[in-house]
């Protein structure tokens, strides 16, 4: 659950939060937090009103079926964009600060096929293989983290502006608006859940969302601390930026900070792999969500190679990050707020006058 | 899967997993130690690099004079209109790989030009396997920095650089990384400044502050001026003063302080308040024996001495534009993006009123009364 939105902002944040936002920063993630927990919470209704179908047949059930033939596909389009933007923006990573001598497709190539083989045995292997590689990594981010906070010159940058500047915060959360996108898989996912433990996994979600929206605040003060604002708006990877200073003079990796950044290929990995698990399941699932064992496994190399192809156009991550901001984030957003505000008041509607579809809600 | 085919995918993706296919052994290396950039004919730059043989990386390492007694280091130089394109001037006459993700100390001549600190600063910003913990200082002479004869324990410029890694060994705690640079250069508010090392035929002269305005070394401090600014920025490990008092000569060693600066802005003026909370070791003393109001006399009369001087210091610094270690960023960060112009904050902090309170107290007296 976790791995379906940590990979994609974690080398980029805070930056556009930091430019936009200027000293209402705080409020944007403030606002930003807050908006993606109730984004969540609804998506997680919509999961909850008919668990035993794929989302694909409730959106052609409820809405009309061209609509949500055009949704099953929409969402086909937007899984592929987030799996080639993070693909293409490891890949560079690596090659600036690690493996300048190897090619772009050899760096890709190992991470598409990682995530590949991680996702090749379905949900319950992919869930426990994220489960056990995260806990320790986010928790060796943190140690490695509080090394850097004594190279913290601009701690005055964290602090919150007394007043509130309206538009700088509504440009600060929207331009940020990447670092949860992708949650709304949990629609998905949650049909595969145990019956009897969908209450718990709706709390679970809810509580993980909020333990990373910790993280990447303690990464938004990290990194502005040390950075500060004018710094970090000029960095292409800002936290990557911040790590480089954590070294251990006389311990035998003394560039640990780098170290966590390797690491943090576990979280591209793990979102990698989940893009790729929802798009074969998109691509191959039937009306009542079954998903036969050879389509699953040819939609999946199908996805692999066509998400390793399409990162190889995008050469350089000035590109990708003006694509993603000028093209990605407002259409992905727009199919955010707008599902929710399609699904949810049509199931009322439909209640009302014909009370068949009982919405089961999470609590 | 069986078996075999497991053992199989394990051997073929063993080679894979180091993730170091591109390293070279350190042989095939050329570890740049120390790196110095200064100007030349026709607006280029000299990039010049320290690289020491496997000798000189032993005595590196476990820091004992070398046994042989072999060259210890070979230092090339070259010249171009951009960093990078000097540096690889510079693998041009090596057959080794020039590597400079061990690079310690950055040397910058204070003759470069504004343009070229900044095509310097910006080249090193964009180099990903640069340690951006690297210290980083300025010299009139990077040739002589370079070409210091060398003592008996090894190469110089690690005197240097242990120095500097060396919390409270030097008079003023004022080494600066790559990163400081860095980031105050594009900080509103904020301005560069560097340890400013010169050569003497006996080895390194340190001690001294070069502070830049944007790009341009404007003012290298004198060693007293420099442990003035030192105390203004809370990194004086050891400063020292002496004067006559009611004549009696004083003299006050290990000063240092703890200090604050608070820029606010009143009636649309910029008031800077400075607090330093100076302490010391009475030194040397030839009046009559330090009484408890003798003691209380010493620390305002030291105060009354120190504030003036902080405050030329200061003003000095403020007739420059020149406001290092961010005195102005946070005010101007709150008021993201009205003051964010060079012209702008510059404007306001040359007509800003600066107020300067020192309190002195000596926390030890020695060994006598």
């Amino acid at each position: 659950m976790v791995a379906s939105y940590l990979g994609v902002g974690i080398f980029q944040f805070p930056r556009e939060l930091a430019t936009f936002g200027g000293p209402d920063a705080c409020w944007s993630y403030l606002l930003l937090t807050t908006g993606y927990f109730l984004l969540i919470y609804l998506f997680l209704k919509i999961a909850a009103i008919d668990p035993e179908h794929s989302f694909g047949h409730l959106t052609s059930d409820l809405l009309t079926p061209l609509l949500g033939f055009s949704i099953r596909w929409f969402r086909i389009g937007v899984h592929l964009l987030l799996a080639v933007v993070v693909v293409a923006n490891f890949g560079q990573v690596l090659r600036t600060y690690f493996l300048m001598g190897t090619p772009q497709w050899a760096l890709e190539g190992a991470l598409v096929g990682t995530a590949l083989y991680a996702a090749w045995y379905g949900t319950a292997v992919l869930g426990r293989t994220l489960e056990t590689g995260f806990v320790p990594t986010l928790l060796a981010s943190l140690l490695i983290g509080l090394l850097v906070i004594g190279r913290m010159r601009f701690a005055w940058a964290i602090l919150p502006s007394s007043h509130i500047a309206v538009r700088p915060t509504l440009l600060g959360a929207y331009h940020s608006a990447y670092l949860f996108i992708g949650f709304e898989m949990l629609v998905q996912l949650y049909r595969h859940v145990r019956v009897d433990q969908r209450r718990a996994a709706v709390r679970w979600a809810l509580s993980l969302y909020s333990a990373t929206a910790a993280f990447f605040a303690f990464g938004f003060v990290l990194v502005m601390g040390t950075e500060g604002p004018a710094a970090l708006m000029q960095a292409q990877w800002p936290p990557v930026s911040a790590l480089r200073l954590a070294n251990l003079r006389g311990f035998f990796i003394n560039k640990l900070g780098l170290l966590v950044v390797v690491v943090w290929g576990l979280f591209t990995m793990g979102f990698v792999a989940v893009r790729f698990w929802c798009l074969s399941h998109d691509l191959t699932e039937t009306g009542d969500g079954r998903v036969s064992s050879t389509y699953y496994h040819l939609a999946l190399v199908a996805t692999a190679l066509t998400t390793l192809l399409i990162s190889q156009l995008l050469s350089n991550v000035v590109v990708l990050v003006h694509l993603f901001q000028v093209w990605g984030l407002p259409i992905i957003l727009g199919y955010l707020l707008a599902m929710p505000m399609l699904i949810l008041p049509t199931v009322w509607l439909r209640n009302r006058f014909r009370p068949r579809l009982a919405p089961s809600p999470p609590h | 899967m069986t078996w075999w085919r497991r053992g199989l995918a394990v051997l073929l993706l063993l080679p894979l997993i180091s993730g170091c296919w591109s390293n070279r052994p350190v042989e095939l290396r050329a570890m740049v130690l120390a790196m110095g950039f200064a100007p030349a004919p026709q607006n280029r730059i000299r990039a010049t690099v320290q690289i020491p043989t496997t000798t000189g990386l032993t005595s590196l390492t476990s820091g004992s004079a070398p046994s042989s007694s072999g060259k210890l280091d070979y230092i090339i130089s070259a010249c171009a209109l951009t960093p990078g394109m000097a540096l690889t001037r510079i693998q041009d006459q090596l057959q080794t790989d020039l590597y400079l993700g061990q690079v310690q100390l950055i040397a910058c001549s204070s003759h470069l030009s504004a343009g070229q600190f900044r095509l310097l600063e910006d080249y090193l910003t964009r180099l990903g396997p640069l340690d951006k913990t690297a210290y980083i200082i300025a010299t009139p002479s990077v040739r002589k920095l370079f070409h210091i004869e060398p003592k008996v324990g090894g190469l110089p410029i690690l005197d240097l650089i242990g120095g500097f890694s060396c919390q409270g060994c030097e008079t003023i705690m004022y080494r600066q990384h790559q990163w400081d640079v860095e980031t105050a250069l594009p900080t509103a508010g904020d301005s560069v400044w560097m340890p400013y090392v010169t050569v003497t035929p006996t080895g390194f002269n340190t001690g001294r502050i070069l502070v830049y305005r944007h790009c341009t070394p404007v003012w290298a401090l004198s060693p007293h001026d420099s442990m003035l600014l030192g105390l203004i920025l809370g990194i004086t490990a050891k400063g020292y003063v002496n004067f006559v008092m009611q004549h009696d000569i004083l003299g006050i060693r290990t000063l240092t302080s703890h200090s604050s600066v608070y820029p606010f802005v009143r009636a649309n003026r910029l008031y800077l308040r400075f607090g330093l909370a100076v302490s010391g070791t009475l030194d040397s003393w030839n009046g009559p024996p330090v009484t408890v109001a003798r003691l209380g006399s010493i620390d305002s009369q030291v105060a009354h001495y120190l504030a003036p001087q902080i405050l030329t210091v200061l003003k000095r610094l403020q007739r420059q534009g020149v406001a290092p270690e961010g005195w102005l960023a946070p005010l101007i960060w709150r008021s993201y993006p009205s003051w964010h112009s060079p012209s702008v904050w510059e404007a306001h902090y040359r007509k800003a009123v600066l107020i300067v309170h020192v309190h002195f107290r000596i926390t030890n007296v020695g060994d006598t009364e």
